[in-house]
């Protein structure tokens, strides 16, 4: 049963790798769910010893660029528009697809046609009832403006919907549609018609959905607040990961931008915030001693290095290789994580006992090899250069790693210029081809690896090669189970031989929240509903 | 008086002037261009044109200068880059915490200063003197983020006693919005009381030389009395002095203790600014704080001439 | 601000040494000794920082990080393993090269700008009003917003806080140009033939000496806690170059983990501008008491 195996994962085992649990399919510790121990799974919704009201106070890594869901692929916010809006499905704990504003979908036989099933009597924020209309205006706001949208819109003939129905009719199959519709980063939030109508293609000026908690205020660098939307309309089924029913039980939720991980978890500790994301994982010896905190373990997400592919020296394939031979991914990764419990060098991005879990490319993992990489950079015609990198010390990791990874590369003979900035010039920044070479960031885990960013053409970086976009677009476009994993294989190896990013390996995020947070299960985007509110 | 108060408002206008010149060289020594860095690298040149067209950047820098001082005396001190809002507005939001945290931090520094200093000459080179100077030297040299540091492992995670971060604001209940400023005051004002200890001994001892503080103990009154109605009266005034500069340390301080703290004021709105390089707020919020600064300045002389009569000349 | 000069150093025939003086004002007060000789010892091991590091400061070595003081790191290691003795050697390279640079350039500059105020009232009015408006801004705060124009690197941090302590300099000299240019003296050496740059020359800059060596020490001392404070809070040197006040930034997260991090280099602080306070007050005392409302 899911919750044996979550568990067994929360006890540390100092030399295993939390993700590597077997299960059958995603198993709910490699699919970024663990338990907090004493809490409930989804049986039935235990409701009656959990009442309602209180505020609850979230300290997030910094202030959010955006609050448009759709817009950015950023997980801060992703993770402080979760509430507010919703998708026509939603994941489970086990990565399952659920539906959520939907009712269902029925898929033709040729998989070219979606006819999705609408939940009626279904309110906005504003009061009116959704609609076919609404949904149609997302979805194609979403194909035209989100990270992900545009490369599944090219796939896409129409989308039309009448009466409680909207149909989707593709070009050709495309096997990962409702995971990308599903996946609440860039997401396919729904949202009313005049509302993506006002924005164009302007960033979102009303922040309007379904969810439980409706957008309040955004007081820059102080918080976001969102308040219970009463006439929300909850689903019956039990609640299980991001899908279900969602019981506004706090009153009010407030997300602070707290840039300082320590003060995060300090804040936590002394009580002043319910839960802290994104905790540095050197503390976790110390904060699972610590009586007054619990401690969330979400495996599945990995490390990356992007290289500029559109403009500049990293357009040269060799340089990438020689870089990434460069690279030695266990200091790396001890350096940024710490605590080998916590992280993986491993080259399948997928964990063992996962259907997509792949050795693929592993020859071309974790060389570090100095004489190669000069081999390889000579060939690249690599003349001094400084290879610009854009790094944050918002998010600890990023700044640690891209430490660990430019002194390796100027061991190999690589002139680097790390280039130290905020979280939002870095997203700034990454958008425009003139300006960088190298920038970090980490990725989640998806549920399907088509979702995966690097392999769409669009996103920073620009990996567009022939090879891949072939490849890539058979991935999509194969129906069948099996023989999809053997093309994931043949992806994650091209990936390692044109290297578009450097995988130095996975990792776990801590989140920790206050001892004993009534409901409250730790996720990637941080699920605040069927939480009590302490205060 | 009114003739000084006057005269020292007009003697004010120069240095606000000057004030807002360095301001707005700030933003304009800046390579690149404005405009540019508005709408992004993937700008067309004729958007960027029009952009400076609009922004009045094509106009000579005097112009310039010109059209922003109208604004600014208006009020209006432009946009946001990063949050797309009036900076006036923005900068009202973020006064709050600054402004309780100044105060707060200066009485710390004078409750600990003040009482150190007098201690400290009436028991003038006695052992607790030379304690009370050692420790102000040392808290002189404290960084104030370390001790900020030092305070939150202490009280706010081992012992639990205060938050060890965030701001409440006073509307939502002032003791509870003492508690979140309460260790920030302490890691502002300690290194600041050093100064005020120093002057309020030096002062008090000048002033317990002088004449008629022997003649009023020769009159017969009580070691305590003298102190308290004639010398410290007269010691005063330049601890006022010292207020004034003080309150200049703290702004500026503020600054790093409101990034140690997160509290969400003036200071860390300047931090955040200058890493998102969003200049109209860093311009906007530095002219604030100076102008702020000058009328302070203003209030300590006016309250200086109210106090020691041989002032007024 | 002083209200009478020191008398003219021409008038002493023999003037003590520099040593002579500071046994002296050593012998005064002991515990500017002490001062002096903490100085040193930093001074002297920012000058020999390569040769007494034990490791390259930058050197990581991740499967020692986060050890305590041991033997092998006497100030232990950071999170990638690199010698925090090492590299609070070359953070005193930094702060304390900061700290002198920003000094000299403040004094220099100040010198001149005191000069030209002192001796022509026009300019006077025009360059008070300016340093006044400078000296509006809180010191960090003005830094800050330069180094926002300027862009993070240790050059652009010297010229800062240059530029905000330059005022202080400034006024200085200049009270000391108009009480010397009103001495009696100076218009008899006029009436004997000496030109009116000989007699700033001598008589000025060496009656201005003694506040503006004050100064000079105390500027010192501010301009170490501000490289610290901006590079603390992410503006001053990149965070590639060790700086003491970079190292206590990135040890925040590891302050319970492993608080030497941040001890170490914090002492240092403490200690420099410990000792340079030390030393502003007792070279006040020494040569003019008269100069401790300055």
């Amino acid at each position: 049963m899911a919750s044996d195996r979550c568990t067994r994962a929360n006890r540390v085992t100092r030399r295993r790798f939390l993700g590597t649990i077997t299960a059958a399919g995603l198993g709910a510790a490699a699919s970024g769910w663990l338990r907090v121990p004493g809490a409930r799974d989804g049986v039935a919704f235990a409701a009656p010893s959990l009442r309602r009201g209180g505020t609850l106070r979230v300290a997030e890594i910094g202030e959010p660029l955006t609050l448009d869901p759709t817009a950015t692929t950023a997980d801060l916010t992703s993770t402080i528009t979760l509430p507010i809006f919703e998708q026509l499905f939603a994941f489970d704990h086990t990565w399952r697809i659920r539906p959520a504003l939907a009712s269902g979908v029925t898929v033709s036989n040729d998989g070219l046609t979606y006819a999705f099933t609408l939940r009626t009597g279904v309110p906005f924020h504003n009061g009116k009832t959704m609609t076919a209309d609404d949904v149609v205006a997302s979805l194609n706001r979403w194909g035209k403006i989100s990270p992900r949208g545009p490369s599944v819109y090219q796939q896409v003939d129409a989308v039309t919907g009448s009466g409680n129905t909207v149909t989707m009719k593709l070009k050709e199959p495309f096997a990962p549609l409702l995971a990308f519709l599903t996946l609440p980063n860039g997401a396919a939030a729904i949202m009313p018609r005049e509302t993506v109508d006002a924005a164009g293609t302007q960033p979102l000026k009303q922040f309007i959905g379904t969810g439980p908690y409706k957008f309040v205020e955004w007081a820059p660098d102080r918080y976001v607040h969102l308040a219970r939307f009463d006439q929300y309309a909850a689903r019956t089924e039990a609640p299980d990961g991001y899908a279900g029913r969602k019981d506004a039980l706090a009153d009010e939720i407030f997300y602070y931008p707290v840039s300082q991980v320590a003060t995060r978890t300090a804040g936590v500790q002394s009580g002043d915030y319910d839960i802290a994301d994104q905790i540095n994982q050197d503390a976790y010896a110390d904060l699972i001693k610590d009586a007054r905190v619990d401690v969330g373990i979400i495996p599945g997400s990995f490390l990356t290095f992007f290289f500029n592919k559109k403009q500049g020296m990293m357009t040269n394939v060799k340089l990438r290789q020689a870089v990434a031979a460069a690279m030695d991914m266990q200091p790396i990764l001890q350096a940024t994580f710490g605590n080998p419990a916590l992280y993986l060098v491993d080259a399948s991005i997928y964990a063992k006992g996962t259907p997509w879990y792949t050795q693929a490319g592993a020859s071309m993992y974790n060389i570090h090899s100095v004489d190669q990489a000069k081999r390889l950079a000579q060939e690249g015609g690599y003349s001094g250069q400084s290879i610009r990198w854009l790094t944050t010390q918002q998010y600890d990791f990023m700044f640690k790693s891209t430490v660990v990874a430019a002194s390796q590369l100027e061991h190999a003979g690589f002139k680097v210029d790390m280039q130290v900035m905020d979280w939002a010039s870095v997203l700034d920044h990454r958008n425009r081809p003139a300006d960088w070479d190298i920038f970090v960031t980490s990725h989640g885990f998806v549920p399907d690896p088509a979702l995966i960013t690097v392999f769409n053409s669009a996103y920073p970086g620009w990996w567009d090669s022939p090879a891949k976009n072939t490849l890539f677009a058979q991935f999509t476009a194969e129906p069948d189970a099996g023989k999809r994993a053997r093309l994931w294989g043949q992806l994650q190896g091209l990936m390692y031989q044109e290297a578009p990013i450097v995988r130095p390996g996975g990792f776990n995020l801590l989140q920790i929240s206050r001892k004993g947070l009534p409901g409250f299960k730790a996720s990637y985007w941080i699920v605040p509903w069927n939480v009590q509110a302490v205060k | 008086m009114l003739a000084y108060l006057t005269g020292r408002l007009f003697a004010l206008l120069p240095v606000l002037l000057v004030v807002a010149v360095v301001v707005f060289m700030l933003v304009h020594v800046t390579p690149g261009d404005p405009a540019r860095i508005l709408l992004g690298q993937d700008a067309t040149d004729a958007q960027v044109a029009a952009l400076r067209h609009d922004l009045g950047l094509d106009r000579p820098v005097a112009v310039q200068f010109a059209l922003w001082m109208g604004r600014a005396l208006h009020g209006d001190l432009g946009t946001s880059l990063f949050l797309r809002i009036p900076v006036t507005a923005d900068i009202l939001q973020h006064l709050g915490p600054t402004v309780a945290l100044s105060l707060l931090g200066l009485s710390v520094a004078l409750l600990v200063g003040i009482p150190v200093g007098v201690v400290s000459a009436v028991f003038r080179n006695s052992w607790l003197d030379q304690f009370s100077l050692a420790l102000a030297m040392l808290g002189a040299a404290v960084p104030s983020f370390w001790l900020g540091l030092s305070l939150i492992v202490l009280f706010a995670v081992d012992f639990g006693w205060l938050p060890s971060s965030g701001y409440r604001s006073p509307a939502g209940g002032l003791w509870q919005s003492l508690q979140y400023l309460l260790l920030p005051a302490f890691a502002l004002g300690i290194p600041n009381s050093s100064l005020i200890i120093r002057f309020t001994r030096s002062s008090l001892l000048d002033v317990l030389g002088n004449d008629y503080i022997r003649t009023a103990r020769a009159k017969g009154l009580r070691g305590r009395v003298v102190i308290f109605r004639h010398a410290f009266r007269n010691a005063l005034v330049p601890i006022l002095t010292v207020v004034g500069l003080t309150f200049a340390a703290l702004m500026g301080g503020a600054v790093v203790t409101e990034n140690v703290f997160s509290l969400p004021g003036i200071g860390q709105l300047v931090v955040s600014s200058v890493l998102r390089r969003d200049y109209p707020v860093i311009q906007g919020v530095v002219l604030m704080v100076a102008t702020a600064y000058v009328i302070i300045n203003l209030g300590v002389d006016l309250l200086y001439f109210a106090v020691d009569p041989r002032v007024r000349y | 601000m002083a209200e009478r000069a020191v008398v003219g150093a021409a008038d002493e025939a023999a003037r003590p040494g520099v040593w002579t003086l500071l046994w002296r004002m050593v012998r005064r007060r002991r515990v500017v000794g002490v001062g002096f000789v903490v100085l040193g010892v930093i001074a002297f091991a920012a000058i020999l920082a390569p040769l007494l590091s034990p490791y390259d400061p930058t050197a990581l070595n991740v499967p020692d990080r986060l050890q305590g003081p041991e033997r092998v790191h006497p100030f232990g290691t950071d999170e990638f393993g690199r010698d925090i003795l090492s590299r609070t050697l070359y953070g005193a390279r930094l702060s304390l090269t900061v700290g002198l640079v920003v000094t000299a350039t403040a004094t220099a500059a100040g010198i001149v700008v005191g000069l030209v105020a002192g001796t022509n009232p026009r300019a006077d009015k025009i360059l008070m009003r300016v340093m006044d408006g400078v000296m509006a801004f809180p010191d960090i705060l003005l830094a800050i917003a330069l180094m926002a124009s300027l862009g993070p690197s240790a050059r652009n941090v010297i010229l800062a806080l240059s530029f905000v302590y330059t005022p202080r300099v400034a006024r200085v000299v200049r009270s000391a140009v108009l009480v010397i240019a009103s001495q009696e003296y100076v218009e008899a050496a006029r009436a004997v033939g000496a030109s009116g740059v000989r007699i700033l020359a001598r008589h000025v800059l060496v009656n201005s000496a003694s506040p503006v060596i004050v100064q000079a020490t105390f500027i010192t001392a501010y301009a170490m806690l501000g490289e610290a404070a901006l590079s603390f809070l992410g503006v001053g040197v990149p965070p590639q170059i060790p700086t003491w006040g970079g190292i206590i930034s990135q040890g925040q997260v590891y302050l319970r983990l492993a608080p030497w991090i941040s001890i170490f280099p914090g002492a240092a602080i403490v200690l420099s501008v410990l000792s340079l306070n030390l030393l502003g007050d007792g070279l006040r005392d020494f040569l003019d008491p008269r100069l401790r409302y300055t």
